[in-house]
């Protein structure tokens, strides 16, 4: 800063001018020059005194005492590190639980798409009869395409495909993208070229543009990569450029490795096709100058049902195109990210009330902190007192201890930050294993901008409190007794404890009702039996000139599987249990007057049922294995059955929804209700048809492999994926147990139980040691009362009850307080709790007794310190 | 005001004010020499004195304070206050005589 430089030699010139002129006035009257400097500095009295005092009157005053307040602050807190330790990770604690919180609900449902202007991008999808959201044959964007309405147009979807890289198979997720795409969005490549309508083109000449991601991951950023051949899905493609690095997709949280013209997405078997060819996808628009949400969804009412008649795929026979033509186009702002998308619709009300709980965690730091602030600043009155007394300024003392409680926040903060970064990491880690999603989650301007504003909310926070209590000392005065003062100080502590309590409670009850919910959805009887079972998820290897797998190939896995050691029985299933992807048809029975049931249908083999302990009630299984009869049949499960006329189903004949090979399906048995999919576990005895594997060849591929062991056999993953490798058409993509696969369909639950449960008890422990404070210091200020009680009778239980009822008023009020928030935050939970009432009065009750029996536990050792004390010794005191 | 009445004399260095200070009160008033300065400094932020660098009589570089156009209304102000103040103590005075 040259302007201080420059003031302090201003200053220094004139101070000492001053003394020199002195000096030599009293040389002039004869002094030896030595002694008259000495004289002339001491009638001065003190040079650096002076610049100090100059200094103060102008500009950096403010900054200067600044610099001495943090001095101060740092030797306050160094004075007392356990208080300073304890508030540092406390605030850590809560601030790095938001963090997190807030890291994933932006990755998920805040940032914006990474394209151009994603506010003027409208997302369009069809629905069906029961709303649920569906992409539309990629046809019928040739009529977007014609609107003036849109400046631009995009088709995609995520296809996820084998892909080789460098003799390595992994699964790749690539975006299929309408060559208009990249206009459309603004999209530019950091290397080669993106492609062109023309060569949007299915023939044998492939096109691929990486993601800056696998660009870096799969090629080190290799800048020779043009031209290079990749196996992705069963055919090679040349690569011709590299996307810029902000684009990660087009869904929310997603990593892509790559973009494919959708013309030229791979299928299996290459279907024999040369020129434009469509895929189910979803579309994106960009609103031309001027035009609403509101004009886009009039034009789409119009211009909806040419785009479903004009675009249907051109393989449907005249039922499916008519209940195609039943579907309604719809459209929603895509700034934020395509919707509809299964995570947001699994993980968006646990994410919200995960935040939800951390900032109820924030507010119980705060407001602890406070109480330890106010705690001490009862300890530190005669201090603050003093001060205002030496004619400190409320606001300079209230500034110095604020700094304090700043220094405290910011090491928090910095705690937090790398507490967050740390379960950001094992979450990512996780969401990737389990989900096969790769977020990036990592901290970034948003969540600094996030921890800043929390940061300053809870130095806010805290000051406010410090400021209320200065001002009452300083009301108090010193010349006031002390039991004034502290009477204050005590009183804003209960307050704030009283508080405590409220929000602890609300903790406790919210973290018993999701402990609740989890304990519910693991004893549902799913009616499924997991004991030693084994899953396997087989992927077709898509291999140029590669053939479907077929019944025989199946039959053939089936026995090498079960020559396994170990193994006691094999089958298939169109998909593993718990399964949360499931979704329904229309089943309809073809005699009689029945209504339409929206079911589940599921192929399975005949040893499938049994494996997973699904009981045939009625009628026959399948019979036999690798049958295909004249007439294909089905099993339909009791609920379903139910609604069809109970056992006279059987012999009848269902249709699920337009299946080629589904209409006509012969009832052949009833089994036992059983929730093979958790997509929705609130959803019990579910209507399901089971139809027959072997009959159902378009159901084969991605099916699941079921595996019966022995009890106590351990299943090495590797065998059973040798085995099915060995014979060349299909590898493994995951092998887990059952029991694996119902825990991570239902991790959300178990994971929000956890956190809100462990916070909950870190809760409690803050309240527990606040009142512990408070009593313990009730009972050292109140000691000569206690002897003089005592040396007059009065009885151990009295004493005790003389501690505990100081803080009953605390905790009832509290609780009261408490349970009227838990009943708010419970019925914002009752999304995401399965199986109990989100006002349970006995779990209400039982959360307030645990706080009481906390609350006692702290006061029992006060109350023991008060029943030991010596009445000599406490009147000796007096 | 004193500080005032003397800058109004004309620009001065503070060793100046604070010889004349020391004359004008006959050394009545013994104030720390160095407390001189904060108060200048002071009076020059609120704007009543001007400060300059200027060449003084040794022939080396001085800060010399005259006082602004509001220095001298505050002075005028002072002066009328005091001299209120002054005439009602000594009407007291003579009342109670």
């Amino acid at each position: 800063m040259p302007w201080k430089r420059k003031y302090e030699a201003q200053l220094d010139a004139e101070l000492r001018e001053h003394v020199e002129r002195q000096a030599a006035e009293y040389v002039a009257q004869g002094m030896l020059p030595e002694e008259a400097r000495r004289k002339a500095l001491a009638e001065f009295g003190g040079v650096e005194l002076a610049k100090e005092e100059c200094r103060d009157v102008n500009a950096w005053r403010v900054v200067a005492p600044l610099g001495r307040d943090l001095k101060h602050a740092v030797r306050a807190l160094r004075k007392s590190p356990v208080f300073a330790l304890v508030a540092v990770l406390v605030l850590g604690f809560a601030i790095g639980a938001n963090l997190t919180a807030f890291t994933w609900v932006d990755a998920l449902f805040l940032r914006l798409l990474p394209v151009d202007k994603p506010d003027e991008l409208v997302q369009i999808w069809s629905t069906n009869a029961t709303g649920d959201q569906l992409n539309t044959f990629s046809k019928a964007i040739e009529v977007l395409r014609s609107e003036p309405m849109f400046s631009g147009t995009c088709a995609f979807e995520e296809v996820a495909q084998p892909t080789e890289i460098d003799g390595v198979m992994r699964t790749v997720v690539g975006e299929a993208m309408s060559w208009d795409c990249f206009r459309a969005l603004g999209l530019r490549t950091q290397l080669g070229r993106v492609y062109t309508q023309a060569e949007d083109f299915r023939s044998e000449d492939r096109v691929i543009v990486l993601s800056d991601a696998l660009w870096r991951d799969g090629f080190g950023a290799d800048r020779g990569i043009l031209g290079r051949q990749i196996r992705y899905g069963g055919a090679m493609y040349t690569v011709i450029g590299v996307m810029e690095p902000r684009f990660t997709g087009l869904n929310p949280g997603a990593s892509i490795g790559l973009i494919v013209p959708v013309s030229q997405v791979p299928q299996f078997p290459e279907p024999a096709i040369r020129g434009p060819f469509n895929i189910w996808a979803y579309f994106l628009v960009r609103r031309a100058t001027g035009v609403t949400l509101e004009q886009v969804r009039a034009r789409l009412a119009v211009v909806g049902p040419r785009m479903l008649d004009e675009g249907a795929p051109p393989f449907y026979n005249a039922p499916q195109r008519r209940d195609y033509a039943t579907r309604k186009i719809v459209a929603a702002p895509a700034g934020s990210g395509t919707d509809g998308k299964w995570f947001s619709r699994r993980f968006g009300a646990p994410l919200y009330a995960f935040w939800g709980i951390c900032g109820l965690v924030l507010g119980v730091a705060c407001v602890s902190l406070a109480t330890l602030l106010v705690a001490r600043g009862v300890a530190r009155r005669k201090e603050i007192v003093v001060r205002l007394a030496l004619g400190g300024s409320r606001l300079a003392i209230s500034r110095l201890l604020a700094f304090e409680g700043a220094l405290l926040v910011l090491g928090g903060a910095a705690i937090g930050a790398a507490l967050a970064r740390f379960a950001n990491q094992f979450v990512a880690a996780r969401a990737s294993e389990t989900f096969r999603l790769t977020f990036r989650a990592g901290l970034d301007l948003r969540a600094g901008l996030l921890l800043m504003g929390l940061v300053a909310t809870v130095i806010a926070i805290l000051s406010l409190v410090i400021a209320w209590q200065v001002r009452r000392f300083g009301n108090a005065g010193l010349s006031q007794n002390e039991r004034g003062t502290t009477a204050a100080g005590t009183r804003s502590q209960k307050l704030l404890l009283g508080a405590q309590v409220a929000l602890t409670l609300t903790l406790v009850c919210t973290g018993g009702l999701l402990a609740a919910s989890i304990r519910h959805l693991y004893q549902l009887d799913l009616g499924i039996r997991t004991r030693d079972l084994f899953f396997a998820q087989l992927r077709t290897d898509p291999a140029p000139g590669g053939r479907r797998p077929e019944n025989q190939y199946f039959a053939e896995l089936r026995d090498r599987i079960q020559a396994l050691p170990g193994v006691t029985g094999a089958a298939f299933s169109e998909v593993a249990p718990f399964w949360t992807f499931t979704h329904t048809e229309r089943t309809s029975l073809l005699e009689g007057p029945a209504p339409e049931i929206d079911a589940l249908a599921i192929a399975v083999d005949d040893p499938a049922l049994g494996l997973l302990g699904i009981p045939i009630l009625a009628g026959d299984g399948f019979r036999g294995f690798g049958v295909a009869s004249s007439e294909p049949f089905a099993i339909v499960t009791r609920s379903l059955a139910d609604r069809f006329g109970g056992d006279s189903v059987i012999g009848k004949h269902v249709r699920v929804a337009n299946f080629l090979t589904m209409q006509r399906l012969r009832v052949v048995g009833i089994s036992g209700n059983a929730q093979f999919g958790l997509a929705n576990p609130e959803e019990r005895e579910p209507p399901t048809v089971f139809v027959n594997f072997w009959e159902q060849s378009r159901r084969q591929a991605f099916s699941a492999l079921l595996v019966k062991t022995a009890a106590g056999v351990s299943l090495s993953g590797n065998a059973v994926a040798g085995a099915v490798r060995s014979l060349g058409r299909e590898y493994v993509g995951e092998f887990r147990t059952v029991d694996h696969a119902k825990d991570d369909a239902l991790i959300e639950n178990t994971a929000l139980a956890f956190v809100s449960g462990g916070f909950g008890a870190f809760a409690l422990v803050l309240a527990a040691a606040g009142l512990f404070g408070l009593l313990n210091y009730h009972v050292a200020t109140r000691v000569p009362e206690i002897g003089v009680r005592m040396a007059l009778g009065a009885e151990p239980s009295d004493l005790r009850w003389l501690v505990v009822r100081e803080m009953l008023p605390i905790v009832a009020a509290g609780s009261a307080a408490g349970l009227v928030l838990a009943f708010a935050v419970g019925s914002t939970l009752s999304g995401v709790v399965y199986g109990i009432g989100a006002h349970d009065p006995a779990l209400l009750a039982a959360s307030a007794i645990a706080l009481l029996a906390t609350a006692l536990l702290a006061a029992w050792v006060p109350a023991q310190r008060a029943v030991r004390i010596d009445p000599v010794e406490a009147l000796r005191q007096e | 005001m004193l500080i005032l009445k003397i800058v109004e004399l004309g620009p001065v260095h503070g060793y100046g004010i604070s010889q004349r200070i020391q004359r004008i009160s006959k050394d009545a008033l013994q104030v720390r020499q160095g407390s001189l300065y904060p108060a200048l400094h002071r009076l020059e932020k609120r704007g009543w004195l001007k400060a300059e660098w200027g060449e003084s009589d040794a022939g080396r570089q001085s800060k010399f304070y005259s006082l602004s156009t509001e220095g001298r209304r505050q002075l005028r102000r002072e002066r009328e206050s005091w001299e209120r103040l002054a005439g009602a103590v000594g009407l007291i005075l003579k009342t109670v005589e």
